[in-house]
Parts: structure tokens; C-alpha cells; sequence
């Protein structure tokens, strides 16, 4: 008997250990997971009242969002133009954007103390927020697509700070909550980002990806000549151009975006030459970004000649993003090197800086020879190309138009540029939904934002 | 004075002391200041004090150990509870110093070996207890297992759980030869034999009783649990313990199929997300306040423990793990811990076969309803309505939680005879 009850002793502190086993994963392991529970908004809203929350400027301390007294109600001075960076908060349904991704250092509670469990604040007063975002500059691109659907992202390809990231239509967060029936069932979709989360075909302004992948990994095939004939038929799919541009070197393939050039380069470099040449620049993978982004897609199954052709000159299975593009471009802008993309300049606590973002090096798209070689080709296609109404007086702008078609109706019309192009420090990329021509419709939303943000930073 | 009592004082100060700091911290989070705070933490150490005292004066050879553990949840459920609810707090500590009383007269009682040969008395008064709620009882969260006595409720089950764990001690120390025959021959057919069988099949029975009459899962559960722990120190026959699994196995699909608040309770369990606004609200709002809590917690009084429903009377553990974290909680878990190894420590004491049963029947009871309501909480099993002993809000449970460990510590105080 006494042997018995020293077994049954045994089990119970087994059990008991499984029960510590059970609490820990709960506490650490899944704390990240459930604390961001929608059924966990209240006490998260409770945590908030506890503290001022931080307000929110742009690059010139313009107010975005702040907060006058505990647990007192958002103000937000422009509200529709920045919800697609600033995003929203209410106790009911949650928070989203900046509110949501530095929800614990704006209510006073940095991560470290956060993760210790202490929800009550560190500081009466939460934490500021600076952004890199200029207000004048977003309010310009917001007002440039009102009325569409489409996104354009402004950034700096010298450090990846973002000068403006715009999503049309938007929402009004102060009144989300009285309108979260109709706005989160509206077709077109205001709570999406198209910016970071918005999956389009890119068009013609992918054949920059390709003419990347042929002068890293085929240079000998840009010192060929191409023939254009109007049309070129492959197993499956016949490629269209919009008219015979006979003999071409690359550059001109480039200014006049000849589909038929880019498609026998493609066919040249096989699908996984390609494929290798997007995930330099983070296709099929997450951008990491203080947004919530979708993953560009670039897929990795061998496919037909047909396929093939057209995810050369962004057509067929190939998905990106507009914040995609703004960094294949800045690559290119700033000799190969893309910079991690930001939002936060710093953080503030109670008028001294408490943290400062550091650009960070994110990828190396191509080497700075091929970054000079490409560029010096969209400059070409904005003196003498399908980008021409780019041009600023006394500003060489590098640049590329696309025109994307897609299932839903005229062809998404597309800008990727930078200026100056000797020495870059504006990217711009831009898409209008159904717009058609990227040269008609979206280049010159494109334009006037380079002209703008060039003035914004030196 | 005995050395094992100054060993007591010394430590049930300590215990003592972490109750008064939790006072502290939820009076230091408290909007403001009442007086009458001090009452909570005076009247429960007063108490315990003089429980002390009175051992020594009665020169116990108690358990010095067990005191000051058991101090330490029903000091800091008070406290808990007093962040949560003032009056529930205050009738916590009337049960407290209603169930000291009769801890300190079990001591004073000379022979519990006695009490063996009155088993099938014993049996009785318990089936009475449970059949007692049947015919008079009253719901309460859905659960028909309380009885009215004018203003008071009162909960049958809790002295019922006792009295069979005693009766079956008693019914299971008289037949210790009987347990060891390996078969009952009737004719050509063998049986388990029926010293083993019957206490097995009582077990079974009452269980599904419990969860289908009276809708008490967590009872029923409980008890079957008593009777297993209790049937593997008297003689461990697997085979007749793995029937008795299999029987309870069969018994509870046939009550999920057949019963609609059996299959609700697992459907939560299962998936408590897919209705995390309905019917899974409270057990989502326990896991999402326990992994609040973090590490360290968000400091007493600090959580908001208000979100999640039956707080005071299930679930106080879970504002505990929210404002203490995991630090907070994995101590209070040792402590049950180890009342229960000392508990089973008690049974051992003595070399009587009788009061072994009874100590490790007492402390399996305390040890599982623990068990079962920690498991339930973190959703390692469905959640039944028990509550942690000595640390949630209930009279009944206090004090028959009480009277079990004035048995234990009657027992640690035997001697071993040759």
C-alpha cells in the first residue's frame, strides 16, 4: 500500500507540472497572438484609458492624430487622407494601421514592459510618434486619385523612409464605428490598402525586373539586336505589340516598350532566371514594413513558352504590389542596394527622442553597373519613349509606364519613376485601377508628386 | 513546546506576511481608502493564530507544514476577492472561521479507526446527501445541486464527496484479502470479483448520475476519480481499473449523444473560438485574461478581471494569473502541490490500513478538484462549475474543504504501531 501511494504521489505532481507547462505557453508563447484577439479589444481599450495616449506628426510636426486627455476621444485633423498609414482605434472594433502596430509605446507601455505582463502604464503619458510622411505631399496624392480606385507610394531611395503612401477610397476613422456596417461591407473596399496589400499584374513596368535578370545573369544578350514584327505567336498565348517596331536594341525595346523584345527575353531566361530576379527584390516574400503588406507573387512551377512570355512583360500569373514596385525601382535608383521601407522617423516621450529609426539595408537587387545601365535606359524612355509627359524642366526623371490588362475591365494604368536621375532622392509608384494607359492616366498623377516631394527632401 | 509547532509559527508568519502584502497591493490600487479594509486580513490571521496556539496547547504532533501551506490560498483568495467583490469577500472569511472550528475539534478526536466499521452508515448519509438535492433542489447556473436551508444555500455534494471517501475507505480497508482474489466464479463465467467490482461500479454510476440528473459534471468527475485513486493504493488491478475507464468511457458517449448540456460543455471545449461571443465567452475570456497577465502581471487590483462572467465563484484563479502573471500563479500551483504530497505524506503516517485510505482519499479529492478547475481554465479539459479549493468564493466547498484537512491533520499526528 505504501509503495501505491507513492506512485499516486508521483502522478500528481506530474499532472501539476503539465498544468505550469500549460500556463507558460499561454503567457509567453501565445501571449503575442492572443493579446491581438479581437474578443480582447475591451481590456486592451481599458489599458488605454489608463494613459495619454501619444499623438502622431508628419516629417514638419504637423498634427495626425492626438489625444487631449486619459482615455479621451482620437482626434484626427486629417483624417480620410491618412487612414491608409494611421489606420484606426476603437474599443469595439479593434485597431489597425500605426494605431495598431505601435499601440503599446503610443499608450505609454513599451514592448519590454508590455511583455512582462504590466499593463499599466510606464508613463502617464504615452509616446509620440514622427513620421516620414510629409502631410502636403499626401493630402496632394489623395486628392490626385480621389474619385478612383488606386494607390501611389512616395518614398526616398536613399534611406526607405516613405514620403507618402495613398489609398483610394479611404475612410474616416473617427466615424468608423457609426459606419462599420456600410464601410466594411462597401464593394470597393476602403478598409483595403491597396498600397501594401493590393495584388495587381504589373504591367509593362515589370520589364524593368527582366531587363534586370538579362544584365545580371545573360549580359551578352543586351548587346543583341531584336526584331519586332507586330506579333509573335508561342504555344498557347500570341504576343501583341501595338505596332511592327522592327530592329531594336535594348534601350529603344525599353523606350517603346516593345512586348515582343521582352517576351523573347523571358523565353531566353526560362522562368526561373526570372523568378530568381524578382526574389532579389522580396517577390514571394513578406516586405518587412510597419504595415501589414501581401506577398508579390512570382510562382516557381516550370510553365509553358506561353507563360512564360507573359510574366516577362508582367502579365500571366504575376501579382505585385504597389509598394512592390516602389522598391524594385528604388533598387535601381539607388545603385542596386533597396532599403527596408518606414513610416517612423522616431519616437517621442515627453519632448526628447526615445528611439530613431536607422535605415536598414533590405536587399541588393542588382549591382550598381546594371542599376547605372537600367537607369540610363528609363531615362531614355522619358526623353524619347512611352514616357515622355514625365519630363521636368531642368530635372532628368527615369521612369517606365505600364498598362496592365486584367479581368475586370480596362487595363490598370501604371508609373514607376525617380528623379533626379543622376542622383536620385524621390521614387514614385503609381497605379489607377481600370484607367487605362499608364501613360494617359497615371503618369501624370506620377509627375506632379515627383515635383512636389523633390521639394520635400534635398 | 514541540519543535515541529515553532517550526509552525515561523512559517505561518511568512504566510501571514504575503497575505498582508496582497492586502497592500490592492488597497494601494483601490480608488479610495476604507477603514474597514483591515478587517479581512486582522480576522483571517487572528484566526490562524489562534489555531496555532491551540495546537500547541494541545501538544500536537501535527503536520507543521500544513498550516502555514494552507494560510497561503485562503489569505490570498480573500484578497483576490476583495479587489473583486467586497461582500463576497466578507462572507469568505465568516466560512473561513466557521471551517476552522471544526478543523481544530477533529483534532481532539481520540480514535478515527473507529469509524471503519461504521462504512456502510457512512455510504448512506452520502447517497442521502446527493439524492437530498434531487428531490429539494435548486438550480443554479444551470446546475441542480444546491439546497435551500431560509436564507442560505448550501451545496450537498461538498459533505457528500467526504462521506464516501471515507465510507469507501472503510469498505475497502475491511476487505484488503478479498481485493487480492483474482476472479468471482458463477458457474462457467468469471466476474471481477465483487469487493473490486462493486465500489467500481458505484463509482461509474453515481459519476453519470451526477452529470446527467443534475447537470454537475465537475462533481461527477470527481468523484470517480476519489474511487479510482482510492481502489489503486488498496490494490492496483489494472484490468479492473481500465473497466471501470471503459465503463465511464461508454457511459459518457452515450450522455453526450443523449444529453444536450454534455455536448454544449464539450463543443466549448472543442472550439471555444468559433463562439467566443456566445457560448464560449467565458472560456475565452479566461485564456485571454491569463495570457494577459504575462510574466510578472499586471499588479493587483491592476487587471480587469470584470470581463469575464462567474469570476468570483469559478474562476477567481484567472484574475489571480492576470494580475500576478506567471510568476503569481506557478507559485500558488506549488503550494497546492505541495498540500498535496503532504496530504498523501499524512495518510502515510500511520500503518494503519484505514487511515491510509482516508488520507489518500481526502487528498485525491482536494488534488483533482484543484486539478479539475486549473485543467478547465486553461482548457486542457472541458470546464466544469468546481471551484479551487480554498481560493474561489463558496461556503460549502470552504468549509468541507476545511473539515478534510482537519481529518489530514489528524492524521499526520498518528503514530506509527508495530
Amino acid at each position: 500500500m505504501r509503495a501505491n501511494v507513492q506512485r499516486l504521489q508521483k502522478v500528481f505532481i506530474c499532472v501539476f507540472l503539465l498544468i505550469v507547462l500549460a500556463l507558460t505557453n499561454l503567457t509567453v508563447f501565445q501571449r503575442d497572438k492572443l493579446m491581438a484577439s479581437p474578443y480582447n479589444n475591451q481590456r486592451v481599450a481599458g489599458w488605454d484609458n489608463q494613459s495619454i495616449r501619444g499623438g502622431i506628426f508628419d516629417r514638419h510636426g504637423e498634427v495626425l492624430a492626438v489625444t487631449d486627455k486619459k482615455g479621451g476621444p482620437r482626434v484626427y485633423p486629417a483624417g480620410y487622407d491618412l487612414a491608409p498609414i494611421i489606420g484606426y482605434l476603437d474599443p469595439k472594433i479593434g485597431a489597425a494601421g500605426l494605431e495598431a502596430r505601435y499601440g503599446a509605446e503610443l499608450s505609454g507601455r513599451p514592448p519590454f514592459w508590455a511583455a512582462l505582463g504590466l499593463n499599466f502604464p510606464l508613463a502617464v503619458q504615452g509616446e509620440d510618434l514622427v513620421l516620414t510622411v510629409s502631410l502636403s505631399l499626401q493630402r496632394e496624392a489623395m486628392r490626385l486619385l480621389a474619385g478612383r480606385r488606386g494607390a501611389a507610394i512616395v518614398l526616398d531611395p536613399r534611406t526607405g523612409a516613405v514620403l507618402a503612401l495613398a489609398s483610394q477610397p479611404s475612410f474616416e476613422p473617427s466615424k468608423l464605428a457609426k459606419q462599420w456596417e456600410s464601410i466594411s461591407h462597401d464593394k470597393a473596399a476602403p478598409l483595403l490598402n491597396r498600397a501594401t496589400q493590393g495584388l495587381y499584374p504589373p504591367g509593362s513596368t515589370l520589364k524593368v525586373v527582366t531587363l534586370a535578370a538579362v544584365l545580371s545573369q545573360r549580359p551578352e544578350l543586351a548587346a543583341n539586336n531584336y526584331h519586332c514584327p507586330g506579333q509573335l505567336t508561342l504555344p498557347g498565348y500570341t504576343v501583341h505589340c501595338s505596332q511592327a517596331h522592327g530592329e531594336l536594341d535594348l534601350a529603344s525595346a525599353l523606350a517603346v516598350s516593345c512586348n515582343v523584345t521582352f517576351s523573347q527575353l523571358g523565353l531566353k531566361l526560362g522562368n526561373n532566371a526570372l523568378a530568381k530576379q524578382a526574389e532579389r527584390a522580396f517577390f514571394n516574400n513578406d516586405i518587412p514594413f510597419e504595415l501589414p503588406t501581401a506577398k508579390s507573387s512570382w510562382p516557381q512551377q516550370n510553365v509553358g513558352d506561353g507563360e512564360t512570355a507573359q510574366r516577362a512583360i508582367g502579365q500571366g500569373q504575376v501579382l505585385t504590389t504597389p509598394l512592390q514596385m516602389a522598391l524594385v525601382t528604388a533598387g535601381i535608383a539607388n545603385g542596386g542596394m533597396i532599403y527596408q521601407p518606414y513610416l517612423v522617423q522616431e519616437r517621442r516621450l515627453g519632448g526628447r527622442i526615445s528611439a530613431r529609426t536607422k535605415p536598414q539595408k533590405m536587399a541588393e537587387f542588382v549591382s550598381p553597373k546594371v542599376a547605372a545601365a537600367i537607369t540610363d535606359m528609363m531615362i531614355e524612355v522619358t526623353k524619347h519613349g512611352t514616357g515622355r509627359g514625365a519630363a521636368l524642366s531642368e530635372i532628368k526623371v527615369a521612369g517606365k509606364t505600364g498598362t496592365a490588362e486584367n479581368p475586370h475591365g480596362a487595363p490598370h494604368a501604371w508609373y514607376i519613376g525617380f528623379a533626379p536621375a543622376e542622383k536620385p532622392r524621390v521614387v514614385v509608384a503609381v497605379i489607377v485601377e481600370n484607367a487605362g494607359s499608364g501613360a494617359a492616366a497615371a503618369l501624370p498623377l506620377a509627375r506632379t508628386l515627383l515635383q512636389l516631394a523633390l521639394k520635400e527632401v534635398s | 513546546m514541540k519543535a515541529s509547532r515553532q517550526t509552525e509559527r515561523a512559517l505561518l508568519g511568512g504566510a501571514i506576511a504575503i497575505g498582508w502584502l496582497a492586502f497592500g497591493l490592492s488597497w494601494l490600487a483601490a480608488p479610495v481608502w476604507e477603514p474597514q479594509a483591515f478587517f479581512y486580513p486582522a480576522a483571517i490571521s487572528l484566526a490562524l493564530y489562534l489555531v496555532h496556539l491551540s495546537l500547541r496547547a494541545m501538544e500536537s504532533g501535527a503536520d507543521e507544514l500544513l498550516l502555514p501551506l494552507l494560510t497561503v490560498p485562503l489569505f490570498l483568495g480573500v484578497a483576490t476577492l476583495y479587489r473583486l467583490d467586497r461582500a463576497s469577500a466578507f462572507w469568505q472569511v465568516i466560512w473561513i472561521l466557521s471551517g476552522l472550528g471544526p478543523l481544530l475539534l477533529l483534532q481532539m478526536v481520540t480514535d478515527i479507526r473507529a469509524w471503519r466499521d461504521h462504512w456502510l452508515l457512512l455510504l448512506l448519509l452520502a447517497l442521502g446527501c446527493l439524492a437530498s438535492t434531487l428531490l429539494f433542489g435548486i438550480e443554479v447556473y444551470g446546475a441542480k445541486s444546491w439546497l435551500k436551508l431560509g436564507p442560505m444555500r448550501f451545496q450537498p455534494s461538498e459533505p457528500a464527496k467526504i462521506l464516501l471517501a471515507l465510507a469507501l475507505a472503510g469498505y475497502l480497508s475491511r476487505r484488503k484479502e478479498l481485493l487480492l482474489v483474482r476472479f468471482w466464479q458463477l458457474g462457467p463465467i468469471k466476474l471481477p470479483h465483487p469487493a473490486y467490482f462493486g465500489p467500481l461500479a458505484l463509482a461509474v454510476a453515481l459519476t453519470l448520475l451526477l452529470m446527467v440528473v443534475q447537470r454537475d459534471l465537475g462533481t461527477g468527475l470527481l468523484l470517480f476519480g476519489l474511487f479510482v485513486c482510492e481502489l489503486f493504493v488498496a490494490a492496483p488491478r489494472l484490468d479492473y481499473l481500465l473497466l471501470g475507464f471503459l465503463a465511464l468511457g461508454a457511459g459518457g458517449m452515450v450522455s453526450y449523444r443523449l444529453f444536450n448540456h454534455v455536448q454544449t460543455r464539450i463543443n466549448i471545449w472543442l472550439h471555444p473560438w468559433d463562439q467566443a461571443a456566445g457560448q464560449g465567452y467565458q472560456v475565452v475570456q479566461a485564456l485571454l485574461a491569463i495570457s494577459a497577465g504575462g510574466l510578472l502581471g499586471a499588479g493587483l487590483g491592476q487587471g480587469s478581471p470584470q470581463h469575464i462572467p462567474a469570476i468570483t465563484t469559478d474562476l477567481t484563479f484567472v484574475a489571480w494569473c492576470e494580475e500576478t502573471g506567471l510568476a503569481g500563479s506557478i507559485a500558488l500551483i506549488v503550494v497546492y502541490m505541495l498540500l498535496s504530497q503532504r496530504g498523501l505524506k499524512a495518510a502515510l503516517a500511520s500503518n494503519d490500513d484505514f487511515l491510509t485510505l482516508v488520507g489518500v482519499g481526502l487528498t485525491s479529492l482536494f488534488t483533482l478538484q484543484s486539478l479539475v478547475i486549473l485543467g478547465g481554465a486553461l482548457r486542457l479539459i472541458p470546464l466544469t462549475g468546481v471551484t479551487l479549493p480554498l481560493f474561489n468564493y463558496g461556503g460549502s466547498s470552504l468549509v468541507s474543504t476545511l473539515f478534510s484537512f482537519g481529518l489530514i491533520l489528524r492524521l499526520s499526528a498518528e503514530e506509527r504501531s508495530s
